[in-house]
């Protein structure tokens, strides 16, 4: 929260020293009695203090990408946890794994079954015709 | 070897040339095959030149694999394919004679059907025709010498005439991806010849691995 | 001991499954940070779906091992004619087909989570799938070939096995980690390793499993087409 108060004040202070002033709807009110060129004259003042110092200004956009940044590295990051916890596509390989698996035991088995009482209905048969022979 | 494997060519295509069977209801297949496609597929001048040379690879592999089939239906018919086999001249003779026969045979049905496509398709296949019969000559001996090894060992199988294909197009996928890169490069809107070349010597190399791998094979696969 | 060999393999497995699951999920959690100057995420393990590749990795080093054992054994079966390589060959093969189904959906469903796509034509999908052709082509030819199944079938898998690494040239880029000593299987840190080979050497022994089962399925088939020509030879049966 203070940031944001501090970014706009020093918002304000940029719009000053671009020398816009006059049309700047938070700009100070002039005190009464004060001239327009006084008025002028004071803003000047403050512009040049504040472009006295060259890193002011740099400082100031610094502040604002930064927390640019940081909304867009929260959006990806918001993003790649999705990704990264989606847990749909895992559950659909294992169970597509499961599903083949199973499908392939059940062949195998039903096969054997089907080998199994066909070898012993044959034993049966040729033994019984064994017997009669 | 070289000249029994040419006497058995030439007995095979002697037989064909007598009959004319394979050639003329193949040929004949081929042409319907580019009527159905012109219906098939949207026959302007830009997407015939997508389409084109799926439709020359996907026919040459139509009619050779029937081709192939019927032709050792043949040898099976009398059983002369035993009687090839038990005769005094090596094996692979028989193998490498009926592969420069079979050869042979797709090359003549191509002949009839890659003109039909320029033809009724307005197909620009023959911008680069020395480039085009190369790559259609490597495939056709590719089918013809993978073909010859399966067809000779379904002889005997049951319901051959559907395990050929089931058997070849797996294996003949490579061949087939290749032939068709090398003419899409061909009849493209620019044309690239390098990326055709490069193609070339892909099917070169295939038929070059499968006709070793046969000459290999081909005894032990065909003996009961 | 022959008769307890696959209850143990199988128990084996089925302990080898419920430890790497247990490896998979808990063991290896994910991890990863971000680096914040970057922006890149950094770490071990980045993402869950990730989870999906100790499966799908080891179900296809098992399909190609199947797949290598198959052709040597077709080639040592059109050598030597002994039957027990054909029916190693056409167990192997026959059991890699479920595998190899295995490879290609856990596979196309982790390219969905992954690239976004459920298939790509990219060369080691394409290439594994023509594999798998080939293999259900080997099936199709056992099944219905007749009595020169054997040899077409032999054939089919050595003519194969030259065939499969054409294709792997041919068609377009890579989009799986690299191949070779960058491979999977060696660029795996920490935690990861233990857990991919219990993983694959689970599925190995399921693998070994199923091949004695299916092989012991084929004698039976034979034990049955002699107990049948006696039967006809004693009119039982016509």
């Amino acid at each position: 929260m203070n940031k944001i108060v501090l970014i706009l004040v020093l918002l304000c202070g940029l719009a000053s020293a671009d020398g816009s002033g006059s049309g700047s709807a938070v700009a100070p009110a002039a005190p009464p009695g004060a001239t327009a060129a006084q008025v002028a004259a004071l803003e000047q003042t403050c512009a040049d203090a504040m472009n006295a110092d060259p890193n002011f200004a740099k400082s100031i956009e610094l502040t604002i990408n930064k927390q640019l940044d940081q909304q867009t590295i929260d959006a990806h990051v918001d993003a790649l946890h999705h990704i990264q916890k989606n847990e749909n596509h895992v559950i659909y390989a294992y169970a597509a794994m499961w599903v083949i698996a199973a499908l392939l035991l059940v062949f195998l088995f039903l096969r054997q079954q089907a080998l199994k009482t066909e070898i012993a209905a044959l034993k049966r048969d040729l033994s019984r015709a064994e017997d009669k022979a | 070897m070289l000249r029994h494997a040419l006497r058995i060519a030439w007995k095979d295509l002697r037989i064909e040339l007598r009959s004319k069977e394979i050639f003329m209801t193949m040929a004949f297949f081929g042409a319907l095959l580019v009527v159905i496609y012109s219906f098939a597929f949207p026959n302007n001048p830009a997407a015939v030149r997508g389409s084109v040379p799926g439709m020359l690879w996907v026919s040459l592999a139509f009619t050779g694999t029937i081709a192939l089939g019927r032709a050792f239906d043949r040898e099976r018919e009398n059983d002369t394919m035993r009687a090839l086999l038990l005769a005094p001249v090596p094996r692979l003779a028989v193998f490498v004679g009926k592969a420069i026969a079979m050869a042979a045979l797709i090359l003549c049905v191509a002949v009839i059907v890659v003109p039909l496509l320029a033809l009724w398709l307005n197909a620009p296949l023959f911008d680069y025709p020395l480039e085009l019969v190369v790559s259609v000559a490597a495939g056709s001996l590719g089918i013809a010498v993978v073909g010859s090894v399966f067809a000779a060992t379904l002889l005997k199988a049951r319901s051959r005439d559907v395990l050929l294909p089931v058997v070849l197009y797996p294996i003949l996928l490579p061949l087939f991806v290749a032939g068709t890169k090398c003419t899409e490069a061909l009849v493209a809107v620019h044309p690239n010849l390098e990326v055709a070349h490069y193609w070339m010597g892909f099917l070169g190399i295939y038929d070059a691995a499968f006709l070793v791998l046969s000459l290999w094979v081909f005894e032990s696969l065909v003996i009961e | 001991m022959n008769k307890l060999l696959v209850p143990i393999l199988s128990v084996l497995a089925a302990i080898g499954f419920a430890v790497s699951v247990y490896l998979v999920f808990f063991y290896t959690p994910l991890d990863f940070t971000i680096d914040h100057d970057s922006g890149r995420l950094v770490g071990t393990s980045l993402f869950f779906n990730e989870t999906i590749m100790y499966f799908h990795v080891a179900h296809a080093f098992v399909l190609f091992t199947a797949v290598f054992i198959g052709g040597i054994a077709s080639i040592l079966y059109l050598w030597k004619r002994k039957p027990v390589w054909d029916d190693l060959a056409a167990a192997t093969i026959e059991i890699s087909v479920a595998f190899g189904a295995v490879v290609l959906v856990t596979g196309s469903i982790w390219a969905k989570a992954a690239w976004d796509v459920w298939w790509q034509w990219e060369p080691r999908l394409t290439m594994s799938l023509l594999l798998w052709l080939i293999l259900v082509g080997y099936v199709l030819v056992r099944k219905f070939a007749g009595p020169s199944a054997d040899r077409v079938a032999a054939g089919m898998a050595i003519f194969g096995m030259v065939g499969v690494p054409f294709i792997y040239t041919m068609v377009g880029q890579d989009s799986h980690p690299g191949s070779g000593a960058n491979g999977v299987a060696f660029t795996l840190k920490g935690r990861m390793v233990v857990t991919f080979w219990v993983a694959v050497a689970t599925f190995m022994i399921w693998f070994v499993a199923l091949v004695i089962t299916r092989v012991q399925g084929t004698r039976a088939e034979r034990e049955v087409r002699e107990l049948r020509e006696r039967a006809l030879d004693l009119g039982v049966i016509e």
